[in-house]
């Protein structure tokens, strides 16, 4: 008696659960020839550099080299005006030493004079100190640290479920081109008082990663990243961001990622 | 008597002549006037001005003579010309200050007596640094190649996705060619500092 009834239930069920798979395949085969899912996400990334606006520490075999070079030329030299007008001076007032002359004929200036004056004048100025604030306090949100490095502008943003440190991303809109989403992505990255210099219409850089399986709409994310150069300014959207050298690049970046930007950050 | 009378005037007043004439008729005209030639309006151009002089002739030796004198003349310049060439405006640089070139002897400094030691060490340090600066050229050319390689790298990838964005990557950017970049210096900038401009005489000369 039971048996029966069961049975025609499961059957009743096993129908209506077939009808519903097939349903949803073709909704998605639908959807397929639509959107096409199995495409990738194209992004725009901006690797902005802030130059470095002092030379370089010389190195121990640098300074000997250079020491040489200005000892080599100025061997090779002619006596400028004023050497020689120092050199005769000098000569003349031992002569005049041995003489005893009285001193009616004295100048109102001599060469050694004009070199007092000179140095003076030099140590009147005092420029500005090769270290400044931000290296001592390790300020790596300030533009102004290891003047004499490029520092790279990173940012965290939240890819997916997690944040990450990454040079700054945004996905492609459409009827964009790619230099154009890299300017956009910069601005709201930055915010609008920075201003920078974009390096040609193509990228330099290339990453890709894979969305997790749970991500039905994409495969994953293609990073196209763009070159720009620091000109003026400060950033002031709300963002968590830092000022590191390529060095420190390591301690922020995944390793993957951390590679494929490595290759186009020149430190020539 | 009346047309004699008319007559008479006429004689006097030449002037009117030719319209009396008109008017009376020429036949009429003609039986009064007292000249041999028929009397009417010079239409010719006056000449005022005394007769043309007659050419003289020249000697033609002496001609002759005058044209050789020109023709040595330019000859001699164009020989002139040819021995100097063509005179240019002459270059500071090239040529030197010609007073001091005079006085160099005397600008000349001692000569420094290099010990073998000193020479050798130059000698070292020379080698040390061109060993330094291959590998520094090796370095470079490496990160160079790293770069064009990542770059062809994003190109064909780009181009995977979309013809369309590729075409729009490789086209050539006309601001970043004008793109300039100052530094590095020294000592960083000093923020706000008026650096004081020195006084100078312009002394290049106008040619």
């Amino acid at each position: 008696m039971f048996f029966p009834c069961c049975r025609r239930i499961f059957l009743k069920h096993s129908h209506s659960f077939e009808k519903t798979v097939r349903l949803s395949w073709l909704q998605t085969a639908a959807s397929a020839s639509n959107q096409n899912p199995r495409a990738w996400q194209l992004y725009s990334a901006v690797c902005l550099e802030r130059y470095p606006v002092i030379t370089n520490e010389l190195t121990p075999l640098e300074s000997k080299f250079k020491a040489l070079m200005q000892l080599m030329e100025k061997e090779n030299s002619l006596l400028s005006d004023h050497e020689k007008r120092l050199k005769d001076e000098t000569a003349q007032a031992a002569k005049k030493h041995d003489d005893d002359d009285d001193e009616t004929l004295r100048k109102t200036q001599y060469a050694i004079d004009f070199e007092d004056q000179w140095e003076n004048e030099y140590n009147q100025f005092t420029p500005a100190n090769r270290i400044t604030d931000a290296d001592i306090n390790n300020d790596t949100r300030s533009v102004n640290r290891k003047l004499d490095r490029k520092l790279i502008f990173i940012i965290k943003q939240k890819l997916g479920e997690k944040e990450f440190w990454v040079l700054p991303q945004g996905v492609r809109q459409e009827s964009e081109s790619m230099r154009q989403a890299a300017e956009r992505v910069l601005q709201s990255a930055s915010g609008d008082k920075l201003k920078a210099s974009f390096l040609g219409n193509a990228p330099c850089g290339f990453h890709k990663y894979k969305y997790p399986r749970s991500v039905s709409s994409h495969i994953g994310a293609k990073v196209f990243f763009y070159k720009a150069s620091l000109k003026s300014g400060d950033i002031t959207s709300g963002a968590d961001y830092r000022w590191v050298t390529k060095e420190e690049l390591k301690e922020y970046l995944v390793p993957s990622y951390l590679e494929a930007v490595e290759d186009f950050i020149l430190e020539l | 008597m009346a047309a004699f009378l008319a007559d008479v005037v006429l004689q006097i007043t030449r002037l009117s002549l030719q319209r009396c004439c008109k008017m009376q008729g020429l036949t009429a005209c003609r039986s009064i006037h007292t000249q041999g030639a028929p009397l009417l309006f010079q239409t010719s151009n006056i000449l005022s001005s005394e007769p043309m002089k007659r050419k003289k002739r020249d000697d033609p030796a002496l001609a002759a003579a005058r044209i050789a004198r020109k023709k040595k003349n330019i000859e001699k310049l164009l020989k002139q010309k040819q021995r100097l060439g063509r005179i240019l405006k002459p270059i500071e640089e090239i040529e030197g200050n010609f007073k001091l070139q005079q006085r160099a002897h005397e600008l000349r400094r001692e000569r420094t007596q290099l010990t073998f030691e000193e020479s050798e060490e130059r000698a070292l340090l020379h080698k040390d640094w061109t060993r330094h600066r291959m590998h520094q050229f090796i370095d470079d050319m490496n990160a160079v190649h790293q770069f064009t390689n990542s770059q062809q790298k994003a190109l064909k990838e780009l181009r995977e996705e979309s013809e369309e964005l590729y075409q729009q990557a490789i086209q050539i950017d006309n601001n970043s060619l004008l793109y300039e970049w100052h530094g590095p210096v020294s000592t960083p900038p000093i923020e706000g500092y008026d650096s004081p401009d020195g006084e100078y005489v312009d002394t290049t000369r106008q040619y």
